[in-house]
């Protein structure tokens, strides 16, 4: 069963149009909440006039930020400093704006149409101020000997490079239902989603609620990508509008809000040294950069500049290494997570260094990679940094293995020898190879409740949530395996908050690995359960029980059994078992693209001819799904590296606020990639072998693509800004070669 | 907020755009109308919707010598009529490139002149072939040239109380070809960071019509003859008609960058209009 690419359990009621979306959801008597959002990137609230407001048809309510004063701001999840808290972001804005699409009133009112109309008539005066960007923190990281490396280096590189502003853009806008239930006394929030264990205790904790009261139903979910789910103003507004009003109250967010309102990501500019001996080994990286988190640090706290920092030597040895990472804020939409956040960034300067290490060297990329990989004996690896709380030890991989797999797959050196006979009949063609390490199953715990139904079937009780990842097929498959019955036969019930105590839901590329365990050892528990209950009842000896597909039976005794079903029946109830996984430490899958452009040479546009990712999971439970991972994510990643660009003017005022500018990659800019999974290197940190595959398929585009590009264009060297645009590439063509 | 009707003839139409004072909008497709409805500072007051106007001219007919498209003629038809195909390729071309499928379904040609955005798919082919739009108002009708149709971004000689009642383009003599070109940074689904539409008559003559690259749509004069089968000598003709281009930059495309693609879409126009079957547009 495990390694079985069967077909998802989660899709027929999404094929047959029968998933519930939360804006599918509705209650009677609900009401509909808008939020008023800045139109000004900086400024004083000299005055909210909700007077007109107040007095329209179908309006239920108007609140602003003072009648709010008693909310705190929203707390971090993860990686929270000192220096970061002044901050944080109240629900709504008080006193003074930071960005525009901040949060500075809502109204609630009859129906979505009367609170969209209404929003219109709040009156909101702010005075602008000029645009106030500030360093909030150093995170500082280093070990080996960075300044005696560069003393003695034969070449020292310098680059300065720069990601763009990008975001997870799900197909479902972001949406809440606040829902008090004065039978229970509970308030119930359907549409929660990642994280809803977090978001109920968070809430609870803001509203001052008893946290048993706050519940948490997650419902179908159309995409998440790190951005959605999160905790934000939006939810905590809901909840305290249903709480006022006694009344459900419905949000769903339009496009347009979401693109300016929900988390952005990426927006980092570097600046790097590289020592690099004779021989093309690095044996220093100095990496200083600047994050711009946008207006507020919101839950994610340092996350992806924490992130950038303790991922940027990737596979590679570098004996010495030092990070400056300043945390900036300034007036943009507050950012965050987003599908391998900080990894993106750190994976493009890397291979950047790379690629100019081998330039320098004069020899050639893929054995200057070979030379600075860690090798497989080295493997546990401890970085010397850390990042969320854990030390960063890669717990195995065979790096040179998954460079060779890719370089055969691809017939490197025939497939070179083409292109180099393409160029010079003046097609302008290359190939670019990133390579990098992920990181997956971020603890601490997770939880994992089975009980076997009368009739057979088995219920899988997790704290993990759904993102579309396939978490019911993957979990089924586990349980499956190990209680040798059919998959379909598990239901499994993840973001019910009061299904389970306590839960850490899906961020990280942490469900199968996290949940999964949690799954193989509850699994177990079950067995030991029903062997024990079924002594007596089969009057054998515990030692002589052996579990049979599904049943207890006496060893050597075929017609002597019992179903589990029967255990529990016989037992006075259903089998019940429970266990759970926890782990201090993460898995660190990798990977290698590979990817072949076209450039046009009049307009600069690139055409993905190919695009290949190589990726090492440890242990893969449906190939078909971590495929499906790798497409999505690749799709992601050539995104961000070639069109996708939140950008903004001199005041402040976004310029893409809408699907005409920002530009996603459509089915005709998607190639259709090549996924060579790979088990070389289970994980030793977790019963299962596994390693998580949600990231590794964006984590590599940038820098693939960019080596890639400046090689079609003969301009080694040159890419320096993602994404890359036609412009850029124009504008590269014109200037001259590089000397190196 | 806007109120809506929808008349049933003509006449109604005008005495709802009379009694709009100014602030009337007609509607057809609405691809455009709908989505700036609540958000433009001079949004409307009253949007007529005239899909229930009976006497309106049929959305496509085809005369001899000219083909008329009134109000209603929707992309969709545009794209997909195989006279226009053979006949008046460049438009044919550059209403299959408008938005998507969904919104060719709805969005119609005069909608899109009348929206009047200097990126519009459809007018840098409309030029080429010598367009006219006539206009009927309380004083009657009244037909100028295409190119006189265009003020600035979003602005048109349609007046507050007047509707565009048909476009009119003439069918090129046998031996006229043309081709359109567009540049955006997807494939599908995107605003063209330039366009172009190129019209060759039988004497080898060059006119081009430009979008993306000036305030309004633009169109060059018709070059001297041009000796077709040396590019040198198209590149040597487009380079001195696209001077008159004068774009900007934007979120899509630096301006130099713009002006580089008209002349790289150009020459491509020139030569695609030119290769397209032997010639012969018939």
């Amino acid at each position: 069963m495990i390694g079985e690419s069967v077909h998802r359990l989660e899709d027929p009621p999404l094929l047959r149009g029968d998933a519930r979306f939360v804006a599918d959801i509705s209650f009677p008597n609900e009401a509909h909440l808008r939020v008023v959002r800045s139109e000004v990137a900086c400024g004083e609230i000299v005055d909210i006039d909700v007077s007109e407001a107040l007095r329209a048809d179908g309006v239920v309510g108007v609140w602003t930020g003072e009648d709010l004063a008693a909310v705190p701001p929203i707390d971090f999840r993860q990686i929270g400093y000192d220096e970061l808290l002044p901050y944080r972001q109240t629900v709504l804005a008080r006193g003074s704006v930071r960005y525009v699409g901040e949060p500075v009133a809502i109204v609630v009112a009859e129906d979505a149409y009367m609170a969209e109309d209404i929003a219109e008539l709040v009156i909101v005066d702010i005075e602008p101020l000029d645009l106030a960007p500030v360093e909030a923190m150093v995170l500082e990281g280093e070990y080996g000997l960075v300044d005696q490396a560069f003393c003695e280096a034969h070449h020292v590189l310098d680059l300065e490079l720069t990601v763009g502003r990008h975001s997870g853009i799900p197909m479902e806008t972001r949406g809440l239902i606040a829902r008090p239930d004065p039978e229970t006394g509970r308030l119930e929030l359907h549409g929660a989603s990642k994280v809803p264990h977090y978001t109920c205790a968070a809430i609870s904790t803001m509203l001052n609620l008893d946290p048993h009261t706050v519940v948490g139903r997650e419902c179908a979910v159309g995409g998440g990508f790190g951005i959605r789910g999160e905790l934000y103003p939006e939810d905590v507004l809901v909840a305290w509008a249903a709480l006022q009003l006694n009344r459900p109250v419905k949000w769903i967010e339009d496009r347009r809000e979401h693109l300016i309102a929900a988390n952005h990501s990426r927006d980092q500019r570097h600046r790097v040294r590289a020592a690099v001996d004779q021989d093309g080994f690095i044996t220093a990286v100095d990496d200083e950069f600047w994050y711009d988190q946008g207006a507020y640090v919101r839950t994610h706290g340092a996350t992806v500049p924490s992130l950038t920092a303790a991922m940027l030597p990737g596979p590679y040895a570098f004996p010495a290494y030092r990070s400056r990472g300043h945390i900036v804020l300034s007036n943009k939409t507050p950012a965050g997570t987003y599908r391998a956040p900080g990894r993106f960034e750190a994976t493009f300067v890397c291979e950047r260094v790379v690629e100019a290490a081998a330039r320098a060297a004069g020899l050639d990329p893929v054995s200057v990679r070979r030379r600075n990989l860690i090798w497989p004996e080295a493997m546990p690896f401890d970085r010397q940094l850390s990042v969320l709380g854990t030390s960063v030890v890669l717990d195995s991989g065979d790096y040179p293995r998954i460079l060779d797999r890719l370089i055969d797959h691809i017939e490197f050196e025939q497939l070179e020898t083409d292109l180099a006979r393409r160029r010079s009949e003046g097609e302008q063609v290359g190939l670019g190879i990133g390579m990098f390490v992920e990181k997956s199953g971020l603890g601490p715990f997770d939880d994992v409740e089975i009980t076997v139904r009368d009739d057979g079937s088995v219920e899988v009780v997790t704290g993990a949530a759904s993102v579309g990842q396939g978490i019911e097929t993957v979990i089924a498959q586990i349980c499956a395996d190990d209680l040798d019955m059919d998959y379909r036969n598990i239901e499994v019930v993840h973001g019910q908050t009061d299904r389970i105590s306590r839960g850490m839901g899906a961020f990280a590329s942490r469900v199968t690995v996290m949940t999964g365990s949690a799954t193989r050892f509850a699994t177990d528990a079950v067995k030991d359960v029903a062997r024990d209950l079924a002594a007596n009842m089969l009057e054998a000896s515990v030692e002589d029980l052996e579990y049979r597909a599904g049943a207890i039976g006496v060893r050597g005794q075929p017609d002597r059994s019992l179903t589990l079903a029967e255990v529990g029946s016989a037992s006075g109830g259903e089998l019940r078992a429970k266990a759970s996984f926890t782990t201090d430490h993460m898995t660190y899958p990798y990977g290698a693209h590979a990817v072949v452009v076209v450039v046009d040479p009049h307009t600069g546009q690139v055409e993905i001819e190919r695009y290949v990712v190589a990726y090492d999971v440890g242990r893969a439970i449906n190939p078909m799904l971590i495929e499906g991972q790798i497409q999505g994510g690749a799709a992601q990643g050539i995104g961000g590296a070639l069109l996708e660009d939140f950008l903004y003017d001199g005041v402040g005022q976004p310029l893409v606020t809408s699907f005409m500018d920002y530009l996603m990659p459509t089915a005709s800019e998607t190639p259709a990639v090549e996924v060579l999974l790979s088990e070389d290197a289970p994980s030793p940190s977790n019963p299962l072998g596994v390693k998580g595959a949600g990231e590794g398929g964006t984590n590599a585009c940038g820098a693939a693509l960019a080596t890639a590009i400046e090689q079609a264009i003969g301009r080694p060297g040159a890419v320096t800004d993602l994404p890359v645009t036609p412009s850029m590439i124009k504008a590269l063509m014109k200037a001259a070669p590089a000397g190196g | 907020m806007a109120t809506y009707c929808r008349p049933r003839t003509v006449s109604e139409v005008l005495a709802a755009l009379a009694n709009a004072e100014g602030r009337g909008r007609i509607l057809v497709g609405g691809t455009d109308l709908l989505v700036h409805l609540r958000k433009d500072p001079f949004a409307p007051t009253v949007v007529v919707d005239i899909k229930s106007v009976n006497d309106l001219p049929p959305a496509v007919e085809i005369d001899d010598d000219v083909v008329r498209f009134g109000p209603t003629a929707r992309m969709a038809e545009i794209s997909g009529d195989p006279f226009i195909a053979g006949h008046l390729p460049a438009l044919g071309a550059s209403a299959r490139v408008v938005g998507s499928i969904a919104i060719r379904n709805r969005a119609t040609l005069v909608g899109n002149i009348c929206n009047a955005s200097p990126a519009a798919d459809t007018v840098p082919a409309l030029f080429v072939y010598g367009s006219t739009v006539t206009l009927t108002g309380p004083g009657g009708e009244r037909t100028l040239p295409l190119v006189e149709f265009f003020v600035g971004p979003g602005q048109t000689r349609c007046g507050p109380d007047e509707i565009v009642i048909r476009i009119d383009v003439p069918i090129p003599d046998r031996g006229h070809r043309s081709a359109f070109q567009r540049l955006t940074r997807r494939r599908g689904v995107d605003l063209a960071t330039v366009s172009v539409a190129a019209g060759v008559d039988a004497d080898a003559r060059i006119v081009l019509g430009l979008g993306c690259v000036g305030p309004t749509p633009l169109v060059t004069d018709a070059s001297p003859p041009v000796d077709l089968t040396d590019p040198a000598a198209i590149e040597g003709a487009v380079e001195e008609l696209v001077s008159i281009a004068t774009p900007i930059s934007d979120v899509r495309a630096a301006r130099d960058y713009r002006e580089a693609m008209v002349r790289v879409l150009a020459v491509r126009a020139v030569q695609s209009a030119t290769a397209a079957s032997g010639g012969v547009s018939s």
